[in-house]
């Protein structure tokens, strides 16, 4: 396989923080620095199946704060599509921001893409916005076209993938437009449950990836994940981690991240180190029941691409709370019990009332009623 | 008079025997007279336990917190859902404690409402419903961390404050004679966002988050609660009550 | 078997009969000062509960004590009439009825308190909607209802047969002739109705003890029950019975001593009766004065963090001079009168400083309490206001009307009672209370 490259990449390594969270507001993740590269190829582009085979993309890349990972590939047609495939552990949409020249600052073309299930299925957006603003307005809306190619969708364990090509000589002047040397710049965003398109960012990667003409080679990387369960919380859960290189040898000394999903962003498990096997482990401890999802990935090096993996580990058991915190409902005989009480205090008044008022009602002479009745002081 | 005496006889025995059988037997007959206490109000959004930690070796007392909070919920001038204390020790080392509500798992205030408007959510949140407030106070007297607030007179109010329509979750407009306090941000936390007293906090010295989950965050890292809490001496306040706080802390560096 | 009215009793419906004019001027003096009172309250339901001294620290304070003290005050007729009746002592008879009327009226003003201390009095019925038996506050709503109820029947059972005798000796108004006909006006006194009037009166006699026990302890619990300082203690249950008792004795023997000379019962009302009730004060101060000094050993001995700041609050704090005050002249000064001054006068003497030392008492149990800071290091303040006053003054002034509005609608002392009674001087009862003192 030749890889002719028109567009190279190189190993451009920006960890300026190039937008401030406040204008993107509605920020809930961690926010970390991270270097990222992209690299783009000639060549046949991939197949557009949901699906990401290894080696399918030439260039692939994770992003620590959005827990994206993104695949690029760029072909040789006249357009100069740019395939992007994209593992995604969020529920609501992911977009991908793209600009030509300035480092995420104005404005940017992005493609926001959804999966929802239930209503429609996949959703596509070729939108235009301004960095300074949350929310994407579509093309077609501004007068533009939509032009994302190839959209597929499918499911990578728990995480979702997305596939599609956008063209990088685009005529739209609402999408940029991308000369043959760059340098890009991407960026993702997510929405960590809402499908509506329209809707705000929960976050944005911080860091831009630039993409430039300078060749670097790397060949892809595989993460393999298994988890076994803890019996019953809080015991822990092994995280088992193999990294393999493209032809499948065992990768030793590398670092992954392990990550577990909480309400407030990822918690690490990590880092891990493979030994000479490949192999790496983690531990989690779940306090209680429920469905955790943890990934674990290698962000590249020693020549080799990242890779990521994802993985639900369901715990069951039941969540006994403190078991010690005091509980009155132990006391219901009691309470029971003062209630008759209560009742029986009550009769007593009743009975006390009703032998007395029964004696004066079967002791009254019927003459002395009439004479000594209500009204006698009205004859008087 | 001896047979209606017999009679009043038969029918108190049959009524109080009727009624203590029922009440003995059926658990159900005190809810169902509303003498509730599985409150159907409970109910929470999701299967969320949550908790807050605040390290008071980064605290600076700047009172950000107090400040984030009282603008978030339009808190009545006077009052402090979250109040930042100057301690000082016998040696003279002072530091800054920080004190929200601690939604007490065993929570006292609770126990006494004589009406139930003070109830706790599934998640683990002490809410007021001040739409059944009585104003009895007894739940401020049973406070052991002086949380508890009340609107001695009306409180003023602001058009954005007023435009709002009143929940639990999101208590306001406020209104006088109820009492109030600190509901952990339950309205921003439907909406997967950290309390306004942790994005307040210009140190990160607040965390929030899921016990469940056993994770806390100040919006800037993700910390694991029980490694944390054990590493660092994580301790709660008046834990010899046996409130069992759902707010715990790390003690201040002494230095 | 008309009970009849001997010329002997005369000076028992006396009151009845005739009204003076001081008895108008008194009763105007009265309500201008309930209707002060109303004012300050309409100015309170209109500002909220702001217009108080009330703090967010100290969030309960002269309402609460208020409560406490009149719930207290309302003990006096249970003990005289129903303990003393179930124990046959004779000499009870005279001053069964007063008794009796005292622990009406201050149920009635007393469970106003809390209701005046509401943040939200127009909710009240959400304790009907909502009550939660979980809370102290629903038990004492019970237990004062309960109280109340079985007061007010062990007060109107015993008047039947006295309203027949009223009905027939004074000439009556419209409406005093409608309610004695619609409370007495079946009474005959045959055997039959009086062996029947005995049984329900003995049956209350018995229930309503342990029933009035019960409201003291309840309104004890709504303190103990928070895991506050100087609440949180065994002790309150027997500690508040003990002074509710202590202040009931010690009201009734004012009472005693007031419509002795106002409406000329010394023929009734004898030396006996105060040197018995004194006998009974005396015992009451001493248990109070062992109640308080294990209360106050208990907490200072260990000198917990917590409860030493409590105890530096109560002698050092504020309110310094009330307990100091309560202590010397509500329990020890007492005692010694008591003891050395047997005389009617001397007994009366102590029964006011018993009294005002217990309203101190209850003050204190509520106040320094919450003063005691549970998380700020720094005392929290608190001043009662004019509108405190003025309803507690109010409450006091109410009371004092409807005692006496009562006494002029109803015999107040128990004419059927008086004349059932075996000759008064020879009472074996009182020497044995005198032996216990």
């Amino acid at each position: 396989m030749t890889r002719s490259s028109v567009v190279l990449l190189a190993a451009a390594v920006v960890a300026v923080l190039l937008f401030a969270p406040a204008p993107l507001a509605p920020t809930r993740g961690a926010v970390a620095s991270h270097a990222g590269s992209a690299q783009c190829f000639l060549g046949g582009g991939p197949a557009s199946d949901g699906v990401i085979s290894p080696g399918e993309y030439g260039e692939t890349f994770f992003d620590g704060v959005t827990k994206i990972l993104a695949n690029f590939h760029c072909d040789a047609s006249p357009e100069r599509l740019l395939h992007v495939g994209l593992v995604s552990p969020w529920s609501g949409w992911v977009g991908l921001l793209v600009q030509a020249a300035e480092p995420m600052d104005g404005y940017a073309n992005e493609v926001r893409l959804a999966y929802a299930p239930n209503e429609g299925g996949l959703r596509v957006q070729d939108a235009y916005r301004s960095i300074a603003e949350p929310t994407a307005t579509a093309d077609v809306l501004l007068g533009g076209r939509g032009d994302v190619l190839n959209v597929s969708t499918g499911s990578d364990g728990p995480a979702r993938v997305f596939e599609f090509a956008i063209p990088l000589r685009s005529s739209d002047p609402y999408d940029s437009y991308l000369e043959s040397e760059g340098p890009f710049y991407f960026a993702f965003e997510y929405s960590a449950d809402l499908v509506d398109l329209d809707s705000g960012a929960t976050a944005l990667s911080s860091t831009s990836f630039v993409v430039e003409g300078v060749t670097l080679t790397g060949t892809w990387s595989a993460v393999e994940m298994a988890i076994v369960p803890p019996a019953a919380p809080p015991e822990a859960a092994q995280i088992l981690l193999d990294l393999r290189d493209a032809r499948g040898f065992p990768v030793p000394s590398a670092q992954l991240e392990v990550f577990v999903q909480t309400a407030f962003g990822f918690y690490e498990a990590g880092p891990v180190y493979t030994n000479e096997q490949g192999v790496a482990s983690a531990s989690f401890a779940p306090r209680d029941e429920g469905d955790y999802l943890i990934g674990a990935a290698y962000t590249g090096g020693y020549g080799l691409l990242a890779s990521v993996a994802w993985q639900t580990l369901h715990v069951s058991s039941e969540f006994a709370g403190n078991p010690d915190a005091a509980s009155l409902v132990g006391l219901r005989p009691v309470e029971s019990l003062i209630v008759v009480i209560i009742l029986g205090v009550w009769a007593t008044y009743g009975y006390a009332f009703f032998v007395t008022h029964q004696s004066l009602r079967t002791q009254r002479p019927k003459a002395e009623t009439r004479a000594e009745g209500p009204l006698a002081w009205r004859r008087r | 008079m001896e047979g209606s005496r017999r009679r009043f006889i038969r029918l108190a025995v049959v009524g109080v025997g009727a009624a203590g059988i029922t009440t003995l037997f059926s658990s159900k007959l005190i809810e169902a007279v509303g003498f509730s206490r599985g409150d159907v109000r409970a109910a929470a959004p999701a299967r969320r336990q949550w908790v807050m930690l605040i390290d008071l070796k980064k605290c600076d007392g700047c009172r950000k917190c107090t400040e984030a909070c009282n603008t978030e919920h339009f808190v009545p001038p006077g009052q402090e859902w979250i109040t930042v204390y100057e301690v000082q020790d016998e040696f003279g080392f002072r530091y800054f404690l920080p004190r929200p509500c601690m939604h007490c798992e065993n929570a006292p205030c609770l126990k006494v409402c004589p009406v139930g408007a003070t109830f706790r959510r599934e998640d683990g949140v002490v809410l007021v419903d001040h739409r059944r407030c009585i104003g009895c106070r007894y739940c401020m007297a049973a406070c052991p961390y002086d949380v508890r607030a009340f609107n001695w007179s009306e409180p003023p109010h602001t058009p954005e404050e007023l435009a709002h329509t009143y929940r639990p979750e999101a208590p306001w407009p406020h209104r006088m004679g109820v009492v109030e306090k600190c509901m952990f941000c339950a309205h921003r936390a439907e909406e997967g966002e950290l309390p306004a007293c942790v994005r307040g906090c210009p140190m990160d010295a607040i965390y929030f988050g899921d016990l469940r989950e056993d994770a806390v965050s100040n919006g800037r890292e993700v910390l694991r609660l029980s490694e944390t809490l054990r590493r660092d001496h994580g301790f709660r306040l008046k834990e010899e009550l046996g409130t069992e706080p759902r707010v715990w802390y790390l003690p201040a560096r002494r230095d | 078997m008309e009970p009849d009215v001997s010329a002997s009793d005369a000076e028992i419906l006396e009151p009845l009969r005739r009204t003076t004019w001081r008895f108008y001027v008194l009763l105007a003096g009265l309500a201008a000062v309930v209707g002060w009172g109303v004012y300050a309250y309409s100015w309170q339901l209109r500002e909220g509960l702001s217009v108080t001294g009330l703090t967010d620290r100290v969030s309960w304070g002269v309402y609460i004590s208020n409560f406490v003290f009149f719930i207290g005050i309302s003990h006096a007729g249970t003990l005289i009439s129903a303990i003393l009746r179930v124990t046959r002592a004779e000499w009870r008879r005279p001053i069964t009825r007063m008794a009796e009327s005292i622990t009406v009226m201050a149920i009635v003003v007393g469970a106003g308190f809390p209701l005046i201390d509401l943040g939200r009095p127009d909710r009240l019925m959400n304790v009907f909607f909502y009550g939660r038996l979980e809370s102290a506050i629903l038990w004492d709503f019970i237990s004062i209802f309960t109280y109340l109820t079985g007061s007010l029947l062990y007060l109107l059972l015993p008047l039947i047969p006295d309203l027949a005798v009223v009905r027939r000796s004074v000439a009556l108004g419209r409406f005093r002739s409608f309610l004695y006909t619609r409370l007495g006006g079946r009474w005959t006194g045959s055997a039959v109705q009086k062996r029947s009037l005995e049984k329900s009166i003995g049956l209350m006699a018995v229930i309503i003890i342990p029933v009035a026990i019960s409201v003291h302890t309840v309104v004890s619990w709504i303190f103990g029950m928070t895991l506050r300082v100087g609440w949180h203690s065994a002790i309150f249950g027997v500690y508040f019975v003990g002074g509710a008792i202590f202040s009931g004795i010690a009201t009734i023997l004012i009472a005693m001593a007031v419509f002795r000379r106002v409406y000329h019962l010394e023929k009734y009302i004898t030396p006996l009766h105060f040197r018995n009730l004194g006998a009974l004060l005396l015992v009451l101060d001493l248990v109070m004065i062992y109640f308080t000094l294990s209360e106050y050993l208990t907490a200072t001995y260990g000198a917990e963090t917590r409860d030493v700041a409590w105890v530096r609050i109560l002698s050092t704090g504020p309110y310094a001079i009330l307990f100091w005050g309560m202590l010397l002249g509500g329990l020890v000064l007492p005692a010694f009168l008591l003891v050395f001054r047997r005389g009617i006068a001397g007994i009366v003497v102590a029964a006011i400083l018993v009294d005002v030392a217990m309203w101190m008492e209850r003050f204190l149990i509520v106040v320094p309490t919450m003063m005691t800071p549970q998380m700020a290091f720094t005392w929290n303040l608190y001043t009662p206001t004019w509108i405190e006053w003025s309803i507690t003054a109010a409450a006091i002034a109410g009371f004092a009307l409807l005692y006496a509005l009562f006494s002029k609608l109803f015999p107040i002392v128990s004419i059927w009672e008086i004349q059932e009674q075996p000759a008064p001087a020879a009472e074996p009862a009182a020497t044995e209370q005198e032996a216990v003192a």
